[in-house]
């Protein structure tokens, strides 16, 4: 009796589970079914509107989807100064719909990237596509695999103008590698300059000038101020409480990293590098980085740099520039704004510059560079116009940079910057940044900076601004040591001219080993350096690069080696 | 001290060591209690310091627990922010249907679970219903296509609906009518109620200390939770107050922000904004436990029957 009840309470319920899973599934499908439907007469009546060039008008227009993230700045500096325009109208969309005929739609709206991505892998997984979709290399691979997104190989060729075309092989191939999966262009990569996080090495000149010192020429005189910045007092409050060299746990990227100082004794972690032999390796695991570690370690244990480094991100080390506590960082070429910004305002004296990476021997370091184009605008499989988002390149890239510019509406007039962000797609060529410090220099040079148009001339009303001493014009500081005369694209400039770049040299899509194990071994990676750092045995590197071997560094050697043949 | 005669101990001694005891017992419970009231206070406080002094003490790391410099700037720049009030709103109206309908449906499903088999037919059917989606769910991805296809994405219900039955709410709830007098449902039943009129004017009344816990519960995690929000809503207009917060405290990855952003990161979007924000966001939940405390003092049940 009771065996046959607790059964029953068993089995009655599953089988009424069954039956609801059933029904629901049942009505899903028929669902998806007239979606289909739907979908496949909305592409045969649009295919028939579609235009040959570059940027003819669809006629009657269309609609194209899209999903985006805002942020602070959108929201704040851009939509807040702009009356009449909001996210979903503005002067980029009104742009798109009047010369291209393309009605821009968004799916759905998050802030911040960490949230894109969430909200975007959800949706991936839903299946319910947007037409474009601005995804990672990692999502383009899946979808691509999965056959979810369109082959723009022949409509990249047909459809991309000159201009786009010119601009987005302005790095070479790198972009379009990163984005070609079995030989089709899956994605158009949305290029973002490498040089534009070249490493660079911050010094607090005013602490250099108050001790007598020199900028560093090699490793030797980086690691003697940095002893200086330490054990000499530079804040002249008469206790050791400085710092020679800012790190924070993240150890690698914008600012407080490790790239720059390790480039100076040869290694490039985090990058594929050739060897003699001319296969490629694993940076990360090669003895030149030992060295470095060992150097890290000694600087350490000499308190040049603070022991809790490990545990603070960089928000928190940035507290640490705030209060004027550390002399010296190595970072990217924007690292004025942030966290050296809170040093001045703090102190108004606080004086910092960026100067070029060195070497051990004094000869030009070798300046890491990884492709920096790590996103891609995908084109959903059946969309009704594919080719839509090449010619929304085309114009975006026309309206700023092409013949009919309008750069002062579109790209950064003084009220708004970062109107360009409005635009759905926003690509734009890697070597804009170094080309304004170029212009600018040259009419810095000459005395005539009326001739400036574009971002230049926005760039160049802050300099002017800042050397007017307003008070407006102090907040500029950060601006001018990006592109004043001895600033972070003045070094990048010099990096250009001396050829000091050293490419990654991997570019491909991620190979299915990376895909599976790199966060891993990233993270072996990481932890083993921050505890060398503080105070491990410099052996455990050893063992590091077995364990990074064995758990799958090898395969992906392999597999990156094979990419580069092909 | 002098022996007792008639039983040869020391009487005083021993009750004052059963006190001591006692003491010690209550200092030791006193000291840790205190250490954890501690630990959830101070940050609270820090932040509330922070949203008061300077950006610029708050950037240099220089608060602890009081203001620096004190100053009422964040304050006036939060008041203008309309996303916070919208998400506020957001947020408020998400409690005020929210925790209502939980606790209906908690009372409406934890009542007839409550009773025996032989009252309610197939009561365990509806109980295993009831328990094994506590067990099991189908993960992040069915979640979101099941509340997609029911077009509910974008508004309010997507944050209220799936959430409507906390199923652990009702465990809590029916264990608590099962604790309740028999007596009592059958002396209503004597003078002719019926199961509607026993649940509402017998059940429900004795039942509010367990009814508040539960509202609170209910008004906590609706205030709480961010990440429905954040994958629900499809407009950062439609945000609860949780999911903006998470929005301006999340700090981006570098790699992927412009040097507009980065001008704002030591401009506008600074530290005591940010807590004087976090701070606003937790008041409102904090104020709200005193008006129920005063449910949780007070035991109805005893003295309702004399046996």
């Amino acid at each position: 009796m009771n065996r046959w009840k607790s059964k029953r309470n068993v089995l009655l319920p599953l089988i009424a589970i069954m039956i609801i899973v059933l029904i629901l599934s049942a009505c899903g499908k028929n669902e998806s079914d007239n979606k289909n439907e739907g979908e496949a007469t909305n592409k045969n009546n649009a295919s028939s509107s579609v235009e040959e060039g570059p940027l003819s008008k669809y006629d009657p227009p269309i609609e194209v989807s899209f999903v985006r993230s805002t942020d602070d700045t959108l929201e704040t500096n851009v939509l807040g100064n702009l009356s009449g325009e909001t996210l979903a109208d503005n002067r980029w969309t009104r742009l798109y719909e009047e010369s291209l005929g393309i009605k821009i739609k968004y799916d759905w709206v998050v802030k911040g990237t960490d949230q894109y991505t969430q909200k975007l892998n959800v949706t991936l997984a839903s299946g319910e596509l947007p037409d474009v979709i601005q995804v990672d290399a990692i999502q383009l691979k899946q979808l691509a695999d999965s056959d979810m997104i369109e082959d723009l190989t022949e409509l990249y060729d047909k459809y991309a103008s000159q201009l786009t075309k010119d601009t987005l092989a302005q790095e070479g191939t790198a972009p379009f590698d990163s984005t070609t999966i079995d030989g089709k262009l899956m994605g158009l990569p949305l290029t973002d300059g490498a040089i534009d996080r070249s490493q660079l090495l911050w010094i607090r000149t005013d602490w250099l000038e108050k001790l007598g010192l020199q900028p560093p020429k090699t490793m030797d005189d980086v690691l003697a101020i940095s002893k200086a910045f330490t054990e000499s007092d530079p804040d002249g409050n008469g206790k050791q409480d400085t710092f020679g060299l800012g790190l924070s746990r993240e150890l690698w990227g914008g600012a407080m990293a490790l790239e720059g100082f390790m480039a100076g004794y040869n290694a490039f972690p985090n990058m594929w590098v050739e060897d003699a032999s001319g296969t490629v390796v694993y940076g990360g695991v090669q003895p030149e980085v030992k060295k470095a570690l060992q150097v890290l370690q000694n600087m350490l244990k000499a308190q040049q740099i603070e022991k809790e480094f490990g545990i603070k991100d960089s928000g928190k080390v940035a507290e640490q520039f705030a209060v004027g506590k550390i002399g010296m960082e190595y970072g990217q070429q924007w690292n004025s704004l942030w966290p050296l910004q809170a040093s001045r305002d703090n102190d108004p004296n606080a004086e910092w510059q960026a100067f070029p990476i060195v070497s051990e021997t004094g000869d030009g370091a070798k300046v890491p560079l990884q492709s920096n184009t790590r996103l891609a605008y995908a084109v959903r499989k059946g969309a009704a116009n594919p080719e839509a988002v090449i010619k929304m390149y085309n114009l975006h890239l026309e309206k700023n940079w092409g013949e009919s510019e309008e750069n002062d509406k579109y790209y950064a007039p003084p009220e708004a910057e970062g109107v360009w962000k409005l635009s759905p797609v926003t690509p734009g060529p890697a070597f804009k940044n170094l080309a304004a410090f170029r212009e600018i220099n040259a009419a810095r040079q000459s005395g005539d900076t009326s001739a400036l148009k574009g971002e230049a001339k926005t760039i160049q009303a802050k300099l002017d601004e800042f050397a007017s001493g307003s008070k407006e014009g102090f907040a500029l500081w950060g601006w001018e040591r990006i592109y004043g005369p001895a600033s972070s694209y003045s070094v990048i400039d010099q990096y250009d001219k001396n050829g000091q770049f050293l490419m990654d040299g991997f570019t491909t899509v991620p190979t299915p080993t990376m895909i599976e194990r790199k966060s891993t071994l990233d993270k072996l990676q990481n932890e083993t350096f921050i505890n060398i750092i503080l105070g491990d045995s410099i052996d455990s590197f050893d063992k590091f690069v077995t364990d990074w071997k064995r758990l799958g560094g090898d395969d992906i050697t392999k597999e990156v080696n094979d990419a580069r043949i092909k | 001290m002098s022996k007792d005669i008639a039983t040869g101990k020391y009487p005083k001694d021993s009750a004052s060591s059963i006190r001591r005891r006692i003491d010690g017992f209550a200092i030791i419970n006193g000291v840790l209690l205190t250490l954890v009231s501690l630990l959830c206070i101070l940050p609270l406080i820090h932040i509330a310091a922070v949203s008061f002094s300077s950006s610029s003490a708050a950037a240099a790391g220089l608060i602890k627990l009081w203001p620096v410099e004190f100053t009422l700037k964040s304050y006036e720049y939060v008041g203008g922010r309309e996303e916070f009030w919208r998400a506020m709103l957001v947020s408020v109206q998400r409690i005020a249907i929210g925790t209502p309908l939980n606790l209906l449906l908690i009372v409406l499903v934890a009542y007839p679970l409550s009773k025996e088999s032989g009252q309610f037919a197939f009561r365990s059917i509806y109980a295993w219903v009831f328990f094994i989606p506590l067990l099991f769910n189908g993960g992040m991805i069915p979640w979101y296509i099941t509340i997609k296809q029911f077009g509910l994405l974008d508004s309010i219900w997507a944050l209220v609906l799936p959430g409507a039955v906390p199923i652990f709410s009702v465990v809590l709830m029916l264990n608590f009518f099962r604790q309740t007098p028999k007596e009592l449902e059958e002396a209503a039943v004597m003078d002719g109620a019926g199961q509607w009129t026993v649940l509402w004017r017998v059940f429900i009344p004795i039942s509010m200390p367990a009814l508040a816990t539960l509202a609170l519960f209910s008004m906590v995690d609706n205030w709480n939770s961010w990440f429905d929000g954040l994958i629900l809503m499809n407009n950062p207009m439609n945000y609860p107050l949780q999911s903006y917060i998470q929005t301006i405290v999340v700090q981006g990855d570098f790699g992927a922000m412009t040097r507009e952003d980065l001008m704002n990161l030591s401009q506008i979007s600074d530290r005591t904004l940010k807590a004087s924000q976090i701070f606003l966001g937790t008041l409102p939940i904090i104020m709200a436990y005193p008006f129920l405390q005063k449910y949780f003092v007070k035991g109805i049940v005893v003295g309702s029957v004399k046996g």
